[in-house]
């Protein structure tokens, strides 16, 4: 049983510069143009194969441990987790047991998860394969649950104080330039017990760097929040994290 | 904002400090915006299955009989229509230089999408039927199961086609829409998709959504965008050590780009798109419901209750009208326009290879009966248990001509995108019917499972599999499909099993079979042409 974290402290002065700064997307400027990036490729003359046959990947179960993991399992996080991966059993694989109940979720008070009974809803998720393959419909839901959580306050909150290793929650004061070894930590919520590469912490600094630009207009909080936001949404949506 | 909305304002260069993405989604659209995403497998067929709920009365009445013998009729219509009875006329089709007794549905016209009407008989050209399969057990679900998955700890057929799209990169392996069944799917990794196939504006509610980035999903894809560069660079180089660790991981970065090229895609204004489709397949049921041409005969009057048509062998309502006004403007077949729609598109787009769906019921029939001195217009409960042979016949009738009229319509959106012989079409049902001999109605004939394939694949129709001449029995007699043997495949003179109609299917779309203990009943040719394993099948006499 997980220990019961209280609910994320977020400052009002934060929440609201957040808000002020919804309507500005990130805050860029006209000038600041990003190249051209790979040219895409992918099915109809893709240059990579795509016969994963043989890779084994994680199934919803294993999707979901690793999620809640890192983004936490306040009730927001929660219900993205149900609506973007629970719910779609036969697309990520893992049975789901037919006579279990309808799903429900009981909270603590501080908005903690007290217990969570999945559903079962389809009868095809009580013969969802236990070897899954990566599709594009699978990538579709897994993308779009990284992309809501690297855009949550609370589930990004609760991955900094992971990978901070902090026993509070999050303040703005507990925002700063994310050094060398937090971008470390944050790749191993993902890889553990992998370490990364040289290639891939200077690649993540100059993710950083060039968020960091976006939002130099903005208060210190919001260019660190931001930056944790890219770093966590861009491991997120790294495919291999899946592998087993 | 839509989705569109989004690009076309980023194509602008327009709105809120966004020039930048200009470039990169312009480079984006420009390579995808067009791309169909067919297999590269010039092999690899695509199934489209539809599954009619309940078993199919319809085959009983009129069994294909290739070679022209006679078929015992069930004695309550040579009795009670014996002279001039129209409903169990077949109609002789001529196809491949053979001749075809075909249920009186197949002469009728069907509309045509572009306007005007054709010959639903002009299917028959691509048209192959296997009959006389035996199901083990009668049970409606599990039986639905058995025509997709024989053996239970064995693949699927939809199962099997998902792998197959997995390695293809297909966006989405399987669908089944509004099965019920969907047990039906297993598969050794893929994945399916279950969607409502009565939900509005399918391909964006349902189908497609996953890949539609709205609302809150496309507010982060524009702030992505601004550091798409650096993003790439991340992923290349946890790309690059991940490779090094496992070579295959690559796969999983294709598939995620794959992904990539989606979300980036116009697929341009869906709901106009979906209504369009709807509607077309909608138009083509509503113009099948004249069914004036199923009789070329004048209806025989009756004059005593045995001589109508029974409706409900219960209290024997009575339909004092003609028959085929039980098709009213309004009848659908469940489901089919949905179906028919979501094939279409999904198929000829190269989107997903296997959708599977259960077409439901007719609704909307009506009938009119008297109670006293009362008549009175009331929705008709289309249950061939007790509906009575000569309703079912038109109602049937109907469903089979509007199914037919749609999947003439689909085939020929099938051929102009390049996939007519790359589709494979199934038309199956539990189980056959079995005629009540008082004809007040049928029960389950689990011994006579037919399927129907319909394909550009098949260049000369066939029919695999013999039945019985007449099932000599005092509940449910004469020539309705009954299993006979087959001398000379498998173990003599065996039945066909479910196991074999799996493999057939499976032999049609030219991927191994869940039951490879099970011979196929038909094969392909050299030449591309798919025929049945034993030449046409007999009606035999024991």
């Amino acid at each position: 049983m997980r220990t019961a974290i209280s609910k994320i402290v977020m400052p009002l002065f934060l929440a609201s510069v957040l808000t002020a700064c919804a309507n500005q997307i990130g805050g860029f400027t006209a000038n600041e143009k990003p190249s051209t990036p790979e040219k895409p490729s992918g099915p109809g003359g893709s240059e990579e194969t795509t016969n994963n046959l043989d890779l084994r990947i994680g199934d919803q179960f294993y999707i979901d441990s690793a999620i809640t993991n890192i983004f936490g399992d306040d009730s927001d996080t929660q219900n993205l987790i149900d609506q973007e991966l629970r719910s779609q059993t036969a697309v990520f694989g893992g049975a789901c047991d037919p006579y279990e109940k309808s799903a429900s979720r009981t909270f603590k008070s501080d908005g903690t998860t007290l217990s969570f009974t999945p559903s079962c809803p389809s009868l095809s998720d009580t013969t969802a394969t236990s070897i899954p393959k990566n599709s594009p419909v699978r990538e579709a839901y897994r993308m779009r649950l990284c992309l809501k959580l690297s855009s949550s306050l609370t589930a990004v909150g609760r991955a900094i104080q992971k990978a901070k290793n902090l026993d509070h929650d999050i303040t703005s004061n507990d925002l700063s330039l994310i050094s060398n070894s937090e971008l470390e930590s944050v790749y191993e919520l993902f890889y553990f017990p992998a370490e990364p590469t040289q290639d891939i912490i200077s690649s993540l600094s100059d993710l950083v760097a060039r968020v960091e630009v976006l939002n130099s207009s903005q208060p210190e909080p919001i260019q660190s929040l931001e930056s944790w936001k890219a770093v966590l949404m861009t491991l997120c949506a790294s495919p291999d994290w899946q592998a087993l | 904002m839509k989705r569109r909305d989004f690009i076309q304002k980023l194509l602008m260069g327009s709105g809120i400090g966004m020039l930048g993405s200009s470039g990169i989604l312009e480079a984006l659209i420009r390579s995808r915006l067009l791309t169909v995403y067919a297999s590269d497998d010039s092999d690899f067929r695509s199934y489209f299955s539809v599954i009619f709920n309940g078993g199919v009365q319809w085959w009983y009445a009129c069994p294909m009989n290739a070679k022209g013998e006679g078929i015992v009729s069930n004695p309550y219509v040579s009795t009670n229509f014996k002279n001039g009875q129209p409903l169990y006329e077949t109609v002789a089709l001529s196809s491949g230089g053979k001749t075809f007794h075909m249920p009186s549905v197949w002469g009728m016209s069907i509309p045509l999408a572009a306007g005007g009407s054709g010959s639903l008989a002009n299917l028959l050209e691509h048209s192959g039927f296997m009959r006389g399969f035996v199901q083990p057990v009668d049970n409606h679900g599990i039986n639905r199961l058995a025509l997709q998955l024989p053996e239970t700890t064995a693949r699927s057929i939809p199962g099997i086609i998902a792998d197959q799209a997995i390695k293809n990169s297909s966006p989405i392996p399987s669908i089944f829409g509004s099965y019920g069944d969907e047990r039906a799917f297993r598969s050794s990794s893929a994945s399916n998709l279950s969607i409502n196939l009565s939900s509005s504006n399918l391909l964006e509610s349902e189908v497609l959504k996953p890949f539609l980035p709205d609302g809150e999903i496309a507010s982060i894809l524009q702030k992505r965008d601004q550091f798409a560069v650096e993003y790439s660079n991340v992923l290349a180089s946890l790309k690059q050590k991940g490779v090094d660790t496992n070579e295959r991981i690559q796969n999983l970065f294709g598939t995620s780009q794959a992904f990539e090229d989606l979300i980036y895609r116009d697929f341009g204004d869906l709901a106009s798109i979906w209504n369009s489709l709807y509607a077309k397949y909608n138009d083509l049921q509503m113009r099948c419901t004249d069914m004036s041409e199923l009789f070329t005969e004048s209806i025989p009057s009756a004059t005593t209750p045995a001589e109508y048509r029974k409706i409900n062998s219960a209290n024997h309502q009575l339909i004092n009208a003609d028959l085929r006004t039980i098709i009213q403007p309004t009848t659908r077949l469940g489901n089919l326009s949905a179906s028919l729609a979501l094939a279409e598109y999904m198929i000829s787009k190269g989107l997903c290879p296997s959708i599977l769906v259960a077409l439901g019921g007719v609704g909307g029939m009506r009938f009119e009966y008297s109670t006293g001195t009362t008549r009175t217009n009331e929705t008709m409960i289309m249950d061939a248990h007790d509906i009575g042979v000569l309703p079912s016949m038109v109602g049937l009738s109907f469903a089979f001509r509007s199914l037919f009229a749609g999947l003439n319509e689909l085939m020929n959106q099938l051929r102009s995108s390049g996939m007519g012989d790359r589709s494979i079409i199934h038309i199956s049902s539990e189980f056959s019917r079995s005629p009540k001999a008082d004809g007040s109605g049928s029960d389950h004939g689990t011994k006579a499972v037919t399927s129907m394939l319909l394909s550009d694949r098949i260049k000369s129709p066939f029919i695999a599999g013999n039945i019985l001449r007449n099932l000599s029995s005092a509940t449910y007699p004469g020539t309705w499909l009954y299993a006979a043997g087959n001398p000379n495949f498998e173990n003599g003179t065996s039945t066909f099993a479910m196991g074999n109609h799996a493999s057939s299917v499976c032999s049609a779309l030219k991927v191994e079979s869940p039951t490879p203990n099970f011979q196929s009943t038909i094969f392909e040719t050299p030449s591309g042409g798919i025929q049945p394993v034993l030449g046409d099948g007999d009606i035999v006499d024991s």
